[in-house]
């Protein structure tokens, strides 16, 4: 009589390295440094592209965000450039100016929130606030930042993948 | 006598074969405006593709090499007639390019009022990626323009395989 028993034991972390054949850690590090070159290359890339006057608004509204899980058997980390809720309030037109389109004349941008000592204060859970206008006018012509910066972070992976894996 | 470089080249094949391949069977979209560029996109009925040779890479052949290819970033931007007509239209798109396509060299011969392109065949275009977005503004339908009402960006990564 044969018995068989089947004890799902694994780590993790052990499964990834042998198949990615890259210390987490090490690789971890890399990532964590090419947050911070793509945000200037994010903000360069908009402020080069950006035509006429403009006040900067859009690359200074352009924040990094971690979400991580240090340790444990299946240790994650994540950023991500770009929070839609926040560009939303401090550059309401971050999304014309990456796809481009006519600018809604006229139009205003309903803002969550309150004012507290004279300034507002964005909450997002509010269904009071305020309008802010969308401030474009006219044809503009498409940035494409967001597609622009996903390529080069394909490119910048890509490098680290190969130099980490030798 | 002119001739377009690469750049010009890759945007005037890329037009030249989505207006042939979808106005063909089986596709026989009727009424279809093919454009280079953007802002004229605008002046023109729904529904229209307008087509877009942007940013590029240029990756060393070998250290120490003067020798590159490029990679060009295409922009396709679908402008629909309603929201059946952008999903509709972008998946054609897809489906005709992802075998990529012929890369023509362009002649221009100037006359007095009309310029012509004589393409001429040599290689073929590779699409290394592919990706589609849709373009939804967070306001109300009503009060954007017709054109941005129902639009699709594809982005695609393309290449020549050419050493330059």
């Amino acid at each position: 009589m044969i018995t068989i028993s089947i004890t799902p034991k694994f780590n993790v972390a052990e499964i990834y390295l042998d198949s990615v054949k890259i210390p987490f850690v090490e690789l971890e590090a890399e990532l964590t440094d090419l947050a911070d070159n793509m945000l200037s290359y994010l903000q360069t890339y908009i402020n080069s592209h950006s035509k006429g006057e403009h006040t900067g608004n859009l690359a200074k509204s352009m924040k990094i965000e971690y979400s991580s899980q240090k340790g444990g058997e299946s240790p994650s980390m994540g950023w991500g450039i770009g929070h839609m809720l926040y560009l939303d309030v401090f550059a309401p037109y971050w999304h014309i100016i990456n796809y481009g389109g006519s600018g809604f004349k006229g139009d205003y941008h309903f803002v969550p929130g309150f004012f507290e000592g004279g300034k507002f204060k964005y909450n997002p859970m509010m269904a009071e606030g305020k309008s802010l206008p969308s401030g474009v006018k006219g044809i503009i012509k498409p940035m494409n930042y967001i597609e622009e910066s996903r390529a080069e972070l394909d490119r910048q992976i890509q490098r680290i993948i190969t130099s980490l894996k030798g | 006598m002119s001739k377009y470089r690469v750049s010009r080249n890759l945007e005037a094949s890329f037009i030249e074969f989505l207006e042939t391949t979808l106005l063909e069977t089986p596709y026989s979209w009727n009424d279809l405006n093919v454009i280079k560029g953007f802002n004229r996109a605008y002046e023109l009925p729904t529904p229209t593709i307008a087509v877009r040779a942007e940013n590029t890479v240029y990756d060393k052949v070998e250290v120490g090499s003067n020798s590159f290819t490029r990679v060009v970033q295409i922009f396709i931007d679908v402008f629909g007639s309603d929201f059946g007509n952008a999903l509709d239209l972008k998946d054609c798109i897809i489906e005709i390019l992802k075998d990529g396509l012929i890369y023509n060299e362009y002649e221009i011969t100037k006359s007095v009022r009309t310029a012509t392109a004589t393409p001429t065949p040599n290689g073929r275009i590779r699409i290394q990626k592919i990706s589609d977005s849709a373009i939804n503004f967070n306001t109300d339908k009503e009060k954007l323009d017709q054109h941005d009402k129902f639009r699709w960006l594809i982005t695609l990564s393309v290449s020549i395989g050419r050493v330059e």
